[in-house]
């Protein structure tokens, strides 16, 4: 056996989870199967005959149980690994049959509810990390410092926020198609 | 007249309804899965992230229950309280069904 590990940087938004899947079957299709998320917004491959994937990304089921895991495995799909969250998950396609984690949109709301949610969290939790800081040198601080501190929260913020619209959006979408 | 804390639960989605279903023995969740595309005759497939999402909001309302667990596998039955639903809603279904019936004939007929 002679495989080669690949390793690939492409950046995605949190609310393009299913352009992330997209793009990891279309690189199954042309011989490049995940091996797991790396760091930094990296991707690593391993290198073999082309293959029909389904993948499919899940945002934190809480503490992420062991019964989480099981369930999945029993039903045929393979675990890949977890980053921030996210747990990476695949399965061959068979007869044109494409395997879906989530079948319906309630299961997909409440998937986009979780990781709305964390964004929620995570400013407060900004703030309290940034007092933190500030306590633990305590006097008086040089004003770039605070410059830097409150431009970081505020891009934090920023980059919360936009995730949090787009996040909405989405769950807006799949609240219309379970109407009918 | 049935109670509202029955009926605030209905209709149920077709997953939730077979899920309910399947239990009327204790079963996990892979088993679920299989029983499900069985008796549905493959018009439902429940995806095991759909089931597992299920499992906990049903067991909050109080609609199932965990009785056991092993190797990481928790089987779950209905509760009186699921039994009630599932049972309003098979009655709902089958005035749905006697209707639709009804009016099979004169569907397709020409004006």
């Amino acid at each position: 056996m002679n495989e080669t590990i690949i390793r690939k940087r492409k950046l995605f938004w949190s609310w393009q989870d299913e352009k992330q899947e997209a793009w990891l079957g279309e690189m199954s299709r042309q011989g490049l199967h995940l091996e797991g998320p790396g760091t930094f917004c990296s991707f690593i491959f391993e290198q073999g005959p082309a293959r029909e994937y389904s993948y499919r990304l899940d945002y934190g089921q809480g503490k992420t149980p062991d019964d989480y895991f099981q369930l999945i495995r029993d039903a045929g799909w393979q675990y890949l690994g977890s980053k921030a969250g996210w747990h990476y998950w695949r399965k061959e396609i068979q007869a044109g049959q494409i395997p879906e984690i989530f079948t319906d949109p309630t299961s997909k709301i409440q998937k986009y509810q979780r990781l709305f949610a964390s964004y929620v969290t995570s400013a407060p939790a900004m703030y309290i990390l940034g007092l933190a800081i500030f306590k633990q040198y305590p006097g008086r601080h040089p004003l770039w410092f605070i410059v830097l501190y409150i431009s970081l929260f505020m891009a934090w913020i920023v980059f919360a926020v936009i995730n949090a619209i787009k996040i909405q959006l989405r769950i807006n979408d799949l609240r219309q198609k379970k109407a009918l | 007249m049935v109670e509202s804390n029955i009926t605030k639960y209905l209709p149920l989605t077709e997953s939730t309804y077979y899920i309910l279903l399947a239990l009327i023995e204790p079963l996990h969740g892979y088993a679920i899965m299989q029983k499900v595309e069985k008796v549905s005759e493959s018009t439902v497939s429940i995806g095991p992230g759909t089931l597992y999402g299920a499992f906990t909001t049903l067991e909050k309302e109080g609609l199932i229950q965990m009785i056991k667990e092993e190797y990481r596998r928790k089987s779950y039955a209905l509760t009186d309280k699921g039994k009630q639903v599932l049972a309003e809603q098979v009655r709902r279904l089958e005035i749905m069904s006697r209707n639709g019936q009804s009016i099979l004939p004169q569907l397709w007929k020409e004006r």
